[in-house]
């Protein structure tokens, strides 16, 4: 590795964070970076999820893939995944996937004996390892911890029984990442915007009069601009409200003031927003997908000391 | 009490209503009507002289039972899932009466009729939505069907020519009619009490006089026109004369409207004259000469006089929808004017093809005349066979039960005929039905999805003969359709135009008045003419008196001329007359057509034309000249009068028609003149229309929610749709027909781009995340019926049953022999397998194919067997997940095939809000397509989603300003409504997001549309179509491959790719694909004698050891085979060929053709 | 040789009362007389994977 050394040291500054909802802005690197933590947050934290559904009896209105596939989507807590077997590669079983090491088992049990219709929810799953519950039973028994439980709350609706229907099954969870399939994907949303840089030409702007001024602040979708109620200067009052939709810009040659305003986007800045389905806490997804890059980044590394011409590598190609 | 008029799904209801009453009416009075007017059949015993009068009286028609079980009610979910049919039990009280003594009343069975459900007889009638779930249906359920052996079939609505209404028509084929015919002639089609009609043509002859055609058992007859005036009435030359010149008057000549021409006066002289040379001069001797003529023609007349089968062929045939001879003699008078005056060409012809001189033909009224028929097929049949009897044993004439006993014989037959009418659309039929076609007249009721089933019942065929024309002009789309037929809906390809469908507004005039009764309609009739005379016009009492048009206009009401009114006073008359309709108390029918042709000059013949019958299309308009209180005055047109009258349509300003002509009437809202279907298309008005013609299509052939019903139903293949969505965007119908108990798509984000190409040409790549979490998946239910004891012969049909009695089937099937419910089978597994008692065989019966299936359930049917399980419906359902090569489409026409299954990180996805597109469609669908529609349901679609709100998308809703000039630019686009909603939730005001690519983490070079629209996934899959093989099953013959996607055949390389491969010079290609692969063979041939069939090998035995010795393959060498004929191998050669090559030369050997070879290397002496 | 065939139940597809039927027997409920009958879900366990 002679020549240049193109390192950079990326800087990480936490703007808001909660269980489901993580903020940061990611500096001092490119695209290419924040591109990869994005689609690893997506597409390769691993989470646990029913994988395996083995139904006894189901004598309700929705026939067996789609009760196994809607137990596939619900989210399970999956903070211990990190450290869990994939069941492909455990050998504490023979690869069916069924030991304690890389699998979870549920039971659903529901028989609707009233007149009314019964709602079989998340709820209803019953769990062999009390760390991995749907998330929603685990929000709310921390909910009723600390007291605000809501008893109106229902869980995620499986199924619906009516009078005589039953619903039986076995259920095993796995972990997996959501490159093979979406249900294993712990983020619900995972965006980044590039830092909007924005220069007002003050001189252009004060030949505006205040009506003028109005009508272009109000031509940007969202609220990036605002007027001075004291002085009646157009400033800035969110940045990254821009959406990079260039609608200030084309208003601003509209109205015959070419240049009026200069939006750069910053090719080194990123503001990051992860929302997480719940199956592993926000931040923790931003870790995880670090730690997974920085496995992947080993993976490359050690192939390349083992073998310096890239031979095996194009052989993969 | 008018069925389900305020219970749950009226608008559906609506729908199917014209099927349902015309068999309601079948059921109420035109059974009775038809025995009514089949005559008695008399059998005289020529020894005894005594006779037997056979006459049909008082029918009975039950409601369907069970068999088997007492007062059992069926309901038609079983019939669904037995596979029988939802018939009743028809029987008929026949009198039996000799020699004019005591009738003896005897009730025969005629085997069964199929019933309509929710007809009178249908046990679902009248229940609500509750009781119908109970008894397995839907809870939308509307009925309208038939269930024939499981399947569900309806009528075809077939347009027919209007009744008793005589059109002039120009036709080419009337000169063939016979020397000196003209191509001109009027015609009617009379219609009877119980709807059997009879075709009248009045043709024009090249020398002035006239011919009147008809036809009996499919042959046409033809009498002057004079003969058939003097047969009528009692009358002179000179009533003949004045009546028919009556529409001529020199004072009117020059007058605007004048249809008659002092030619006239010569034609009547020269009619006359006809009879003249016949020596015609009385009415009897006109009926005797008629009568002398037609005996050949009617058989049943033996005894009576030539004058009584003269009158017969009057009553039978001339005009049968009038009764009254006086009546006869007047229409038939007006129609030689109206044939006279279309030769003067003051008159132009009638349009055959236009909606105006149409009307539908109803399955209630169909099986009304076809029942008719095979009852008086059935009295014949009886008649000959006790005759055949009679003389076969002597006199056994006189024993009643033995004459029962054959009576009983071919009844069943008659039950069994309307069965096959509806299970097979056929009429089997020589005679009588006067109808342009034959077949067709039923088709099933496919429940594909909601959308399809229910435009079947709105479909409307223009005559199945017209389907083989080559011409188009019966295709075209027609202004006089405005309205009823909707001029988007209807099919490209073969049937575009001739099938068509009814809008939404449209139903069909039908027996019954608004409380569910059936019109009196004499009562009318009288109503109506007394309404006429109060309003001026002179009722007929002689016909001489009158004079023609433009001084007065005849009135016709129903095919009979009532009078004539003067010019001045008929505009008055109609205004008043149409107010008249919507006063329910007049008397007057709320259905009356009023007809009023005014006179002009060539234009169609004047006259003022009511209509009060049945079959009829009609549809809602306001009248807005009669009373400003908005419920009472809706008005129902038909297409007859439509034409002639002034309708604004609030859509598009006052039409051209200025102050001249002020509108009477407006449309209650332009989307009145789309179908069911094309009204759910949002915004259709902003598409091009083709777009709109496909969307129509597409929309019945999309894989929607079938039902809540599934469960009890035996469909031959059903798809459903698993996670169904309701429109963002819809129109009202949407709501209206409640179309959400059977949605037929999803809300896909759709982005607009060209992204990596893999969406070109229509294609489209779909989000794999948002596929794996629910997104278009199907199922595909199949059912197969298995019966053991159908297609097998007597002996061993009891012994068949479903049963296990090898314990090493145990893990496949149950010991009933039927699979486990929610096993899966794989293809080659056993699916199911039957016991033979009598030679204890097991048979198993695999599962064919190279889909492995679930079985969803097994209903076994128990009826007709003592014991075992015989009869088994298997449903089998089979996972139907989106994958690249399904179809989708858009409500616009805009279909695409799936390329791709990207996954969400490598969609684009907006920095914003984080979303990733469902769907992406290329940009290019859209230039020259020019579905705008779509584009604005995207943007509506996502300010109602982000505003929570369904959107209303109803096509030419935004009003025209009412003064043009004041706001010029005041019509508001529908962008500009659209956007602001988007802005106020900060997106762009157009729609568009910017886009960051999913696989660089960088910004797209431009924005991106991107919103939801409502998808449909089309039922055209990849998994059913997909054909490959690489070896696989030959033909035994040929040992070429097979064709066949089935059987795992090939695709054929035909001489077309032959032909390009050729043009490439690719000959290894070539000799690769058609020899190589195909039937290479190598045969011996012998070089001496040449022939290829010879060959026989020798010491094969020893052969087959030496082989075994040393293992290598066994080669072929040439002196192992020796020669037949020449005894020889000396002269055996090997040759590669096509093996059909071989098959030839054997073919023609066995023809005594000797193929002789060649070969290049020949030891020829 | 092989074992005489065991008893299947059925649901009436009538009343929705439960039928156990030998392949011999009248196929036919015992309650209300009904004569379809659908084949009870089978007791063994069913796979499939949720996806």
């Amino acid at each position: 590795m002679e020549g240049v050394s193109y390192q950079r040291f990326p800087k990480i500054k936490i703007r808001e964070m909660k269980d489901d909802y993580f903020k940061f802005e990611l500096r001092e690197t490119d695209a290419s970076m924040a591109n990869a933590l994005r689609r690893v947050m997506i597409a390769e934290v691993p989470t646990i999820a029913i994988d395996l559904v083995e139904i006894e009896a189901n004598s309700s209105v929705l026939n067996d893939e789609f009760i196994a596939h809607r137990l596939g989507l619900i989210p399970l807590v999956s903070d211990d995944a990190m450290g869990m077997r994939f069941s492909r590669d455990c050998d504490a079983c023979d690869g069916d996937g069924q030991c304690e090491y890389c699998s979870v088992e549920f039971h659903l049990n529901v028989r609707c004996d009233s007149d009314q219709t019964l709602d079989v929810t998340s709820n209803d799953l019953r769990s062999t390892e009390p760390r991995v519950i749907p998330v929603d039973v685990a929000s709310r028994s921390l909910a009723s911890e600390s007291g605000g439980y809501d008893s109106q709350e229902r869980g995620i609706i499986i199924v619906k029984l009516r009078r005589g229907q039953e619903l039986r099954l076995r259920a095993i969870a796995r972990k997996g990442i959501g490159k093979d399939h979406a249900k294993w994907s712990p983020a619900a949303t995972v965006t980044f915007l590039y830092e909007p840089e924005i220069h007002i030409n003050e001189e252009l702007m004060e030949t505006l009069t205040l009506e003028e001024k109005r009508s272009w602040v109000e031509s940007s979708p969202t609220k990036v601009f605002d007027i001075d109620p004291d002085t009646y200067q157009v400033k800035v009052v969110d940045p990254e409200a821009y959406s990079y939709d260039e609608e200030v810009i084309k208003k601003a040659e509209a109205m015959g003031k070419p240049g009026l305003v200069e939006i750069y986007a910053k090719e080194d800045s990123f503001i990051f927003t992860v929302e997480s389905t719940g199956a592993i806490k926000a931040y923790q997804m931003v870790i995880n997908a670090i730690e997974i890059i920085k496995q992947k980044l080993d993976a490359v590394r050690l192939q390349d000391s083992e073998e310096p011409d890239m031979g095996e590598l194009t052989q993969h190609l | 009490m008018a069925p389900n008029k305020n219970t749950a799904f009226a608008a559906l209801h609506e729908l199917v209503k014209h099927h349902i009453e015309s068999f309601d009416y079948f059921v109420d009075e035109g059974l009775e009507k038809a025995i009514a007017e089949i005559k008695p059949v008399r059998i005289v015993d020529k020894t005894s002289g005594s006779t037997l009068k056979i006459s049909l009286k008082d029918p009975f028609l039950l409601p369907p039972k069970q068999e088997g079980r007492m007062n059992g009610a069926m309901f038609p979910s079983e019939c669904r899932q037995t596979k029988t049919t939802y018939r009743g039990d028809f029987k008929i009280d026949v009198g039996f009466q000799y020699d004019g003594g005591v009738d003896i009343r005897d009730r025969i069975n005629f085997g069964h009729i199929p019933i309509m459900l929710m007809s009178k007889l249908c046990h679902l009638r009248g229940f609500d939505p509750q009781k119908l779930v109970k008894h397995k249906e839907e809870a939308s359920e509307v009925g309208g069907y038939f269930i024939c052996s499981g399947l569900e079939r309806l009528s075809r609505l077939c347009m027919i020519q209007k009744r008793n209404h005589p059109i002039s028509v120009v036709r080419r084929s009337f000169r063939g009619r016979g020397a000196g015919f003209s191509d001109k002639a009027v015609v009617i089609r009379c219609v009877r009490g119980d709807q059997s009609s009879v075709n009248l043509t009045l043709h024009y002859l090249q020398n002035g006089s006239a011919r009147v055609g008809f036809r009996i058992a499919g042959r046409e007859y033809l009498l002057p026109v004079a003969l058939v005036l003097k047969a009528l009435i009692e009358t002179s030359d000179r009533e003949i004369y004045v009546s028919l010149t009556c529409c001529y008057n020199e004072k009117y000549q020059k007058d605007k409207g004048a249809v008659g021409t002092q030619l006239i006066g010569e034609r009547a002289q020269i009619i006359l004259n006809e009879l003249q040379g016949l020596s015609l001069l009385t009415r009897d001797q006109c009926l005797k000469h008629i009568g002398i003529h037609f005996r050949p023609a009617l058989s049943k007349f033996e005894t009576e006089s030539d004058a009584f089968v003269g009158e017969a062929v009057l009553n039978e045939y001339i005009m049968v929808h009038l009764n009254n001879n006086r009546d006869k003699f007047n229409l038939l008078i007006f129609m030689l004017q109206k044939l006279f005056a279309l030769v003067d060409q003051t008159a132009t012809p009638d349009n055959v093809d236009a909606l105006q001189n149409m009307e539908v033909l109803l399955i209630g009224h169909l099986i009304t005349v076809y029942l008719k028929e095979k009852l008086e097929e059935w009295l014949q049949k009886t008649k000959s066979n006790i005759t055949e009897e009679m003389q076969k044993k002597g006199n056994e004439f006189k024993d009643l039960e033995l004459v029962k006993k054959i009576s009983r014989r071919h009844a069943a037959y008659v039950g069994r005929s309307i069965e096959n009418l509806i299970k097979v659309g056929r009429l089997a039929t020589l005679t009588a039905i006067d109808l342009p076609q034959r077949e067709g007249f039923t088709i099933e009721a496919e429940r594909l999805n909601y959308l399809r089933f229910i435009s079947h019942f709105r479909s409307v065929h223009r005559g199945s003969s017209f389907a083989k024309l080559r011409i188009t002009t019966v295709r075209k789309l027609l202004p006089e359709s405005w309205g009823f037929l909707c001029p988007v809906h209807t099919p490209d390809g073969t049937p575009c135009g001739l099938l068509n469908h009814m809008t939404a507004t449209c139903r069909v005039a039908s027996f019954y008045d608004l409380n569910g009764q059936i019109k009196d309609f004499l009562k009318v009739r009288k109503s109506i003419l007394s309404l006429l005379i109060g309003l001026g016009m002179t009722s007929l009492k002689q016909w001489l008196e009158h004079a023609g048009p433009p001084e007065v206009l005849h009135v016709l009401l129903d095919g009979c001329v009532v009078g004539s009114i003067a010019y001045a006073k008929v505009e008055k008359a109609v205004l008043h007359l149409r107010n008249m309709k919507l006063v329910s108390s007049s008397g007057i029918p709320d259905d009356l057509e009023v007809g009023y042709i005014p006179v002009s000059e060539g234009g169609a013949y004047p006259g003022l034309y009511l209509f009060t019958s049945p079959s009829r299309l009609i549809r809602p308009v306001k009248n807005i000249s009669f009373s400003t209180d908005e419920n009472s005055n809706i008005e129902f047109i038909g297409p007859f009068e439509q034409a002639f009258m002034e309708i604004s349509c609030p859509d598009g300003g006052n039409g051209g028609r200025r102050d001249l002509f002020p509108a009477t009437h407006e449309e209650i809202h332009p989307t009145g003149i789309l179908s069911v279907v094309a009204n759910l298309t949002p915004w259709s008005d902003h598409n091009q229309s083709p777009r709109n013609m496909y969307q129509c299509q597409m929309a019945k052939q999309t894989m929607g929610f079938s039902g809540q019903a599934i469960q009890f139903r035996a469909d031959n293949k059903t798809y459903h749709l698993q996670t169904p969505q309701s429109p963002i965007v819809r129109t009202a119908s949407y709501n209206k027909f409640f179309l959400d108990e059977f949605p037929v798509g999803t809300n896909a984000i759709v982005a607009v781009l060209a992204y990596t190409g893999y969406d070109m040409e229509d294609a489209m790549i779909l989000n794999k995340s948002a596929v794996e979490r629910g997104l278009f998946r199907g199922h595909i239910y199949q059912t197969e019926n298995i019966d053991l004891e159908c297609n097998k012969i007597m002996s061993e049909k009891s012994a068949e049953i479903f049963s296990r009695r090898k314990d090493a089937y145990k893990s496949f099937v149950d010991s009933d022999g039927l699979p486990f419910i929610g096993q899966m089978i794989h293809p080659n597994q056993m699916k199911y397998c039957t016991f033979n008692n009598v030679s204890s065989q097991s048979k198993a019966t695999l599962l064919r194919g190279s889909e492995s299936m679930i079985v969803d359930y097994v209903a076994v049917d128990g009826s007709g067997s003592k014991g075992g399980i015989r009869k088994v419906n298997i449903r089998s359902r089979r996972v139907r997940n989106p994958m690249i090569g399904d179809k989708f489409s858009s409500r616009h026409g805009q279909k695409g095939v799936c390329s791709q299954l990207w996954s969400d990180v490598d969609m684009p996805f907006s920095s914003v809000t984080g979303m990733r597109p469902d769907l992406i469609i290329n940009p290019h669908a859209f230039p020259s397509r020019m579905t705008i529609g779509m584009l604005l349901e995207s943007i509506a679609a996502k300010g109602g989603s982000l505003h929570g709100k369904y959107v209303d998308a109803t096509p030419f809703s935004n009003p025209t300003p009412e003064n043009n000039s004041e706001k010029s630019s005041g019509r508001i686009s529908l962008v500009d409504e659209l956007g602001p909603v988007l802005a106020s939730h900060g997106f762009n005001y157009h729609g568009v997001e910017v886009l960051y690519s999913g696989v660089l983490g960088t910004e797209m070079t431009c924005e991106i549309f991107m919103g939801p629209v409502y998808y449909q996934r089309l039922r055209h899959m990849v998994s059913d179509k997909f054909q490959v093989r690489s070896t696989g099953p030959v033909d035994q013959i040929t040992r070429q491959p097979i064709g066949g996607r089935k059987r795992g055949g090939g695709i054929r390389f035909g001489e077309m790719e032959r032909d390009s491969i050729l043009a490439h010079g690719a000959s290894y290609l070539l000799h690769d694909r058609l020899h190589s692969c195909s039937d290479y063979h190598i045969a011996d041939v012998c070089s001496k004698c040449g022939s290829l069939l010879t060959a026989t090998f020798v010491n094969a035995r020893k052969r087959l050891v030496t082989d075994a010795k040393s293992s290598l393959p066994p080669t072929r060498s040439s002196s192992k085979v020796t020669c037949g004929s020449c005894k020889s191998s000396k002269g055996m050669e090997t040759v590669a060929m096509p093996y059909v090559f071989r098959y030839l030369a054997a073919e023609l050997a066995s023809m005594n053709v000797r193929m002789d070879l060649r070969l290049s290397n020949e030891v020829r002496t | 040789m092989d074992s005489q065939p065991e008893p299947v139940s059925y649901i009436c597809g009538d009343c929705g009362g439960e039928n156990t039927l030998k392949p011999a027997d009248v196929i036919q409920c015992r309650e209300c007389g009904y004569r379809i009958l659908y084949k009870k879900r089978t007791r063994r366990i069913v796979q499939y994977e949720a996806r």
